[in-house]
């Protein structure tokens, strides 16, 4: 006994240091609606054969419930804010992990695409911070990242970590209360109220919650004239693609459409053309909603609560009908009716914005 | 794959578990397998470079030790049973000593010149084109990670194995273990050979928890001084560098501060990883830094900074040149001309300029190193020169050279000038840039640059700062008790075990909870 002695109390140090991590991970570790869509996607019962991917301008913009109703699908929108590219193919991974997936919507954001991207960043990894322990996705995750992932990020939830005190109270109460163990949305903070509680990840704003974003600092993106698409995202883009075709997946990417008072400054004629010189280079199927015709989606600047594109509820369920009855066309194979789109971004600028 | 990715803790894992499960006689191997992998992880194709400096100090170290048995041989040959007279073994050891000299001096053209062609052409090209207003094309190349590190380790075998301190190793695949030894290849130590070999690179190990718990704990320190010190304080200094604005006052004097913190903390904590696994393996490694801020002059501070790149330009250029028969010369004449004092310094003064100019350029192929070299040089040998007269100017203002206060206050200005030095290191937008950095050091003071409000325009918050400040403090304290003899360590291993628990949960969560999390640099050592 005395000779396993050092490596008993060598165990019991390691006990100690995974307490700790624990209580840690515990008392500063965030958790909010990613939680909550990587467990409302996996329970089960769920059985969806449509997700949604994409970020904040899509969270807000699709409301599975309508795509379901004009599409005959069951979809879930696993948009999440700040997701990138290569988020969204573990996103894709963990959604397919409990589900038949027949359909993936991915929304291709302009920000997240053609922005300059460093790949290994410590926040990074905020999305796999929140995939249970129980999923291979997160040691995927982790076996794909091994030269980049932090080893704090690995033993530790480190990047969700938040120290303010008030944020720290909050935490531990969400953790103590059953609707966090529970997996509803009341976990990420959403009061019972709010009309989000759909259990599809669609998570409206008020028409009237307009933000204080300024024109200007919108402009500052005026890299996206000159930028190309960042080889990380070419990467995950096609093991995104990869991945549908071995689970004949159909993968159908769009853009929804953003303020439209926006494109100039945007330079966002050259975005729509280097997008879809893009997807037509990798062959797979995109439509740019921002050519839709007025006619078809009537939209202006007071239908945004901000200049970058994200919509107010009521255009995002106009334009979530318009979508389930469009992927009901494309689903099915049937031709979609070219005359319903602009040329190109000019020429909807100027229908769009005419009189702004 | 970087001392902080899961990749390196999983690697230093998973080796160990196959090191101390094989047969003891391969584990020397394994660490060679472990060594390939680690740099290939980095750049396959710069493997090239390890092979070539392996392969030249292997024939040469064998080509040596075969010259060395022939010259004995001849020696004892005997013509018409009459044995070699003294002379004739005189002209015979000359004979054989020139061609080991030349296996020397060709081992290091080669090494030396991959090294030269790959770092410095660049460098050479655009200053003739600048100087002579040529059009030459400035050729690049990719530089394999750690070349510095191990063309100067592998030199200095040879050299070892020419004067007979070491013997020339027989076995090409622990040649190239030696070259290759995965932890210090990116940032040295620069290791000899037979302190490797007395440190167990090739030996058989047994598994002993104690020493891979001392291990760990390196680790862990090191850990602490990059991620939590050494990255934080680099935030202000690229915020003020970066930028060709020069903020001049406090902020100057404040980034100078934060450079030496961070310059520091990443070195030293890079070397502490790199001693903490290496002694995980069962391999002792020479220390490289011995509390250097501690230092009284800049002479005793490169021996205490980078302790490794000191001794070897300190025996292997700063002895040999300093005792040619040219030095010998010049020594004579400066005797007879200036008298015995300046007769023995001038030699000693000019071989400081040269290791120094080799310091400078061997930091960076840019005038910012060489002028950075120079600087360093010129205050030794100035020093040197002027001793005499420090010690009667010390007689003069009735100042004990030996009391406490004295070393204070030498200790600080010896700080002031390692800083002064810094300027060169942090002017990576030019020698302008380094010059108004400077000139704004004497001017532009504003008390209102020292408030938290203006400070945290820099990237840090008032956490940050408290955090750097009593991060420094352990850092002085750890360093005031090492300066006095105590080991850290074994005292900690000695304390009661819920102390010591406390001690290493302590800095586990420090680590975890005040690391850095902005974007993360690399080890600042790794690029030469």
């Amino acid at each position: 006994m005395k000779k396993y002695g050092k490596y008993i109390r060598a165990l019991a140090f390691i006990l100690g240091l995974i307490l700790i991590v624990e209580a840690m991970d515990f008392a500063f570790g965030q958790v909010g609606e990613i939680r909550w869509k990587f467990i409302n996607v996996n329970k089960k019962d769920s059985n969806y054969d449509t997700v949604i991917l994409g970020d904040s301008h899509t969270k807000c913009a699709i409301d599975p419930n309508i795509i379901d109703e004009e599409a005959g699908l069951n979809s879930v929108n696993m948009a999440i804010n700040g997701a990138t590219v290569k988020d969204m193919y573990y996103i894709l991974l963990e959604s397919c992990r409990n589900n038949d997936i027949k359909n993936v919507v991915l929304d291709v954001d302009y920000l997240y695409w053609m922005s300059p991207q460093e790949e290994g960043t410590f926040n990074e990894c905020f999305v796999y911070n929140q995939l249970p322990a129980s999923s291979y996705v997160r040691y995927k995750y982790i076996l794909d990242n091994l030269n980049k992932l932090d080893i704090r990020n690995v033993i530790a939830h480190r990047t969700s970590y938040s120290f303010a005190t008030s944020t720290v109270k909050n935490n531990i109460s969400l953790k103590l209360n059953s609707d966090f163990w529970n997996g509803t949305i009341f976990a990420t903070n959403q009061t019972k109220e709010s009309s989000c509680n759909s259990g599809k990840g669609y998570m409206p704003v008020a028409d009237t919650c307009v933000t204080n974003d300024m024109e200007a600092e919108l402009c500052a993106y005026d890299f996206l004239s000159t930028t190309t698409i960042a080889d990380c995202r070419i990467n995950y883009f096609e093991k995104i693609e990869e991945y549908c075709d071995e689970n004949e997946i159909n993968l159908i990417c769009i853009t929804s459409p953003i303020t439209p008072t926006s494109y100039e400054c945007l330079c966002y004629e050259q975005v729509n053309e280097t997008m879809e010189a893009f997807f037509e280079n990798e062959n797979v199927t995109y439509y740019d909603f921002n050519l839709l015709k007025e006619d078809v989606l009537d939209r202006t600047k007071d239908d945004y609560v901000d200049n970058e594109g994200h919509m107010g509820i009521t255009l995002s369920k106009e334009y979530s009908t318009f979508l389930g009855e469009f992927l009901d066309t494309v689903i099915s194979e049937d031709d979609v009716d070219t005359s319903i789109f602009y040329e190109n971004i000019d020429e909807a600028s100027e229908d769009l914005n005419n009189g702004e | 794959m970087s001392f902080i990715n899961v990749s390196f803790f999983l690697f230093i894992l998973l080796g160990m578990i196959i090191y101390y499960l094989v047969p003891k006689k391969f584990q020397w191997f394994i660490l060679l397998v472990l060594s390939v992998i680690y740099y290939c992880s980095f750049s396959f194709k710069c493997a090239y470079a390890l092979i070539y400096i392996t392969t030249i100090i292997f024939v040469a170290g064998l080509l040596l030790t075969k010259l060395d048995k022939d010259c004995k041989i001849a020696c004892k040959k005997e013509v018409d049973s009459v044995k070699l007279s003294r002379e004739e073994k005189k002209v015979i050891k000359a004979k054989y000593t020139r061609k080991r000299k030349a296996v020397v001096a060709i081992a290091c053209v080669l090494g030396f010149g991959l090294l030269a062609l790959i770092k410095y052409t660049g460098f050479t090209v655009s200053n003739l084109n600048a100087v002579f207003g040529l059009s030459i094309k400035t050729p690049s190349f990719l530089v394999p990670i750690g070349l510095s590190f191990f063309t100067f380790q592998g030199i200095s075998y040879v050299i070892d194995v020419y004067q007979g301190k070491c013997d020339a190793c027989t076995n090409y695949l622990k040649m190239l273990l030696f070259v290759s030894f995965f932890p210090q290849i990116m940032q040295g130590p620069i290791g000899r050979y037979n302190h490797f070999v007395e440190g167990g690179l090739f030996a058989e190990h047994k598994w002993d928890l104690r020493r891979v718990q001392f291990g760990a704990q390196r680790i862990g320190w090191g850990l602490f001084k990059k991620l939590v010190l050494a990255d934080r304080a680099g935030v202000l200094v690229t915020a003020v560098t970066n930028t060709s604005t020069i903020y001049g006052g406090y902020i100057n004097v404040l980034t100078l501060l934060m450079y030496s913190i961070q310059l520091y903390m990443d070195f030293s904590g890079g070397i502490d990883i790199v001693i903490g696994v290496a002694e995980i393996f069962g391999v002792t490694m020479d220390e490289n830094f011995r509390q250097p801020y501690f230092s009284k002059s800049i002479g005793e501070f490169w021996r205490r900074w980078h302790i490794s790149l000191g001794a070897w330009m300190k025996d292997y250029i700063f002895y040999p040149f300093s005792l040619t028969k040219a030095m010998n010369n010049l020594g004579k004449w400066g005797r007879k001309h200036f008298g015995k004092h300046f007769g023995t310094v001038i030699p000693i003064c000019l071989a400081n300029l040269l290791i120094f100019f080799i310091v400078g350029i061997w930091h960076g192929a840019e005038w910012r190193y060489v002028i950075y070299g120079i600087y360093n040089g010129l205050i030794i040998a100035v020093s040197a020169a002027l001793k005499p007269y420090f010690k009667k100017w010390l007689k003069f203002f009735h100042i004990n050279g030996e009391s406490k206060g004295w070393h204070i206050v030498q200790i600080i200005r010896t700080f002031i000038l390692v800083n002064i030095g810094w300027i060169c290191d942090i002017s990576a937008l030019g020698m302008r840039w380094g010059i108004d950095f400077t000139l704004g050091l004497f001017k532009n003071y504003h008390l209102s640059q020292l408030r938290l409000s203006y400070l945290s325009c820099f990237g840090l918050a008032a956490y940050d700062y408290a955090i750097l400040l009593v991060g420094c403090l352990i850092i002085f304290i750890v360093s005031l008790l090492k300066e006095r003899g105590v080991n850290i360590r074994e005292s900690i291993a000695l304390k009661p075990i819920a102390l010591r628990w406390v001690i290493y949960y302590g800095f586990f969560v420090m680590i975890l909870i005040l690391g850095y999390i902005g974007t993360t640099s690399g080890f600042m050592y790794a690029n030469f």
